[in-house]
């Protein structure tokens, strides 16, 4: 189980992934998988269940927000959630 | 070859960059095409890329730096963001065709500020008595890449931001060697190569943006893809199509030399180069050497010999190893401001590997050239 926080672009997913770096939660900039595609292709950042609330506590305090989040299960189908 | 036209191209890059490149076209594939490893790197390269930018430009977010593939895509890109189709547009006197033809395109109506060279009051003065006519932008270039003269921005940007004119800065020949402070100066774009200052690959270039501009080109982005319109947020609205990664390697690259080694220091030694031909040309009868007083000069020097035209001069500097440009310089309205059209000028310009050995050599040939014009 993981979530994926997907970012309006790859730079602003990048920007995600490097403000989390900086409060300490690892996470990792991914291809958005089909099951987590709004409007097409795009990139998200993979944080474990357990940095979850502290991955979007980190992101407001850092002023960025994901476009959508999806908690994903280890069989791949990701459904989005309310943040 | 002394090589004394890095204000066209910086040939000489730090070895970086040639390393950064060349991995680029062994490793790293198309940043937001994919997300194997190849296509990851590329994207971190990039997203560096726009870090390091921002530190040098003092910007605090990466997502508003576009890299384009030179300063004229840049500026194309500034300029139909904030110029209408026969909009009312202020000028400096020293404006590439990179700014003037696409005004010129878009059918606008552009009040030049031509004021002499080196004289920042009388700019100022006038660029405040032109901003009242509240035109739609106003544009201007941080150094001529002509005559090196360093224009007073700073006071033009708080004239433009006092009147709430929208200003695009045209930095190609200052960044990496002036400080050009994106938050500071609060232009709505600054559009600049990577090729020059910045020491990159040619095929590169930034512009910087307050907030993000309408699209200039439309195609693929990576992202929004099921969408049939471009992005509207940044970097992606400015970015259509393929990245030119070995460019943007060797650009990052480039712009580590420059925070490595300071911009400062890079702009000190070459304004010690300039001044020292100016110094030496100006005791050589016959040569008429443009340059200004301490602090409104740069890396950029212009000069002509009396009955000799540039290119013939540039040509025997050619003959003797030393490459330097001559002609328009594709900046007709800076000659025109300076008086120097049509024929133009001969333009030595240095970079951060020119030694003052370089400059004495050239001195050395321009008087062996007039001597040889004395004697035919």
């Amino acid at each position: 189980m993981y979530y994926l926080l997907a970012g309006r672009s790859l730079t602003g997913t990048q920007r995600m992934e490097k403000a989390l770096a900086r409060a300490g939660i690892g996470s990792m900039t991914v291809r958005s998988p089909t099951a987590a595609q709004v409007s097409g292709c795009g990139y998200c950042v993979r944080v474990t269940e357990k940095n979850y609330k502290g991955a979007i506590n980190a992101l407001e305090l850092s002023n960025l927000s994901p476009k959508h989040v999806f908690f994903c299960s280890g069989s791949g189908n990701c459904t989005e959630v309310p943040f | 070859m002394i090589y004394l036209d890095s204000a066209a191209t910086t040939l000489l890059k730090p070895r970086g960059v040639h390393a950064a490149v060349s991995k680029a076209m062994r490793y790293l594939a198309s940043p937001g095409r994919g997300g194997h490893r190849a296509a990851m790197a590329a994207a971190r390269t990039l997203y560096e890329c726009r870090e390091t930018a921002a530190e040098l430009f003092n910007m605090e977010n990466p997502e508003n730096i576009a890299v384009t593939f030179n300063a004229t895509h840049a500026l194309n890109i500034a300029i139909r963001d904030l110029v209408p189709e026969n909009g009312r547009v202020i000028t400096s006197g020293y404006e590439h065709n990179a700014v003037m033809r696409p005004l010129h395109a878009l059918s606008a109506d552009v009040t030049v500020i031509d004021t002499p060279p080196f004289d920042g009051p009388a700019m100022v003065a006038a660029f405040e008595e032109a901003l009242k006519s509240a035109p739609d932008a106003a544009v201007f270039t941080h150094v001529s890449n002509v005559f090196g003269y360093v224009l007073p921005i700073e006071e033009l940007a708080a004239l433009c931001r006092r009147a709430g004119v929208p200003f695009i800065i045209d930095a190609s020949q200052s960044a990496g060697a002036l400080t050009v402070d994106f938050s500071a100066l609060g232009a709505d774009h600054i559009a600049m190569p990577g090729h020059k200052g910045l020491y990159g690959p040619q095929g590169t270039g930034l512009l910087l943006c307050k907030k993000t501009p309408s699209p200039l080109l439309f195609g693929g982005t990576g992202t929004d893809s099921a969408r049939p319109v471009m992005p509207e947020y940044m970097p992606d609205a400015a970015e259509a199509g393929t990245h030119n990664m070995p460019g943007i390697a060797g650009l990052n690259a480039g712009m580590k030399f420059v925070l490595h080694r300071g911009t400062d220091l890079i702009g000190e030694q070459e304004r010690l180069i300039t001044a020292y031909i100016a110094e030496k040309l100006s005791d050589v009868g016959g040569v008429t050497c443009y340059s200004g007083k301490d602090g409104t000069g740069s890396g950029v020097i212009s000069f002509n010999i009396d009955g000799i035209q540039p290119e013939s001069t540039a040509q025997m500097l050619d003959r003797e190893g030393i490459a330097v440009r001559a002609g328009l310089h594709c900046a007709p309205a800076a000659h025109k401001t300076a008086k120097t059209f049509p024929a133009g000028t001969v333009r030595m310009s240095a970079c951060a590997f020119t030694t003052l050995r370089d400059a004495e050599t050239a001195v050395q040939a321009i008087k062996r050239i007039c001597a040889q014009d004395k004697n035919i």
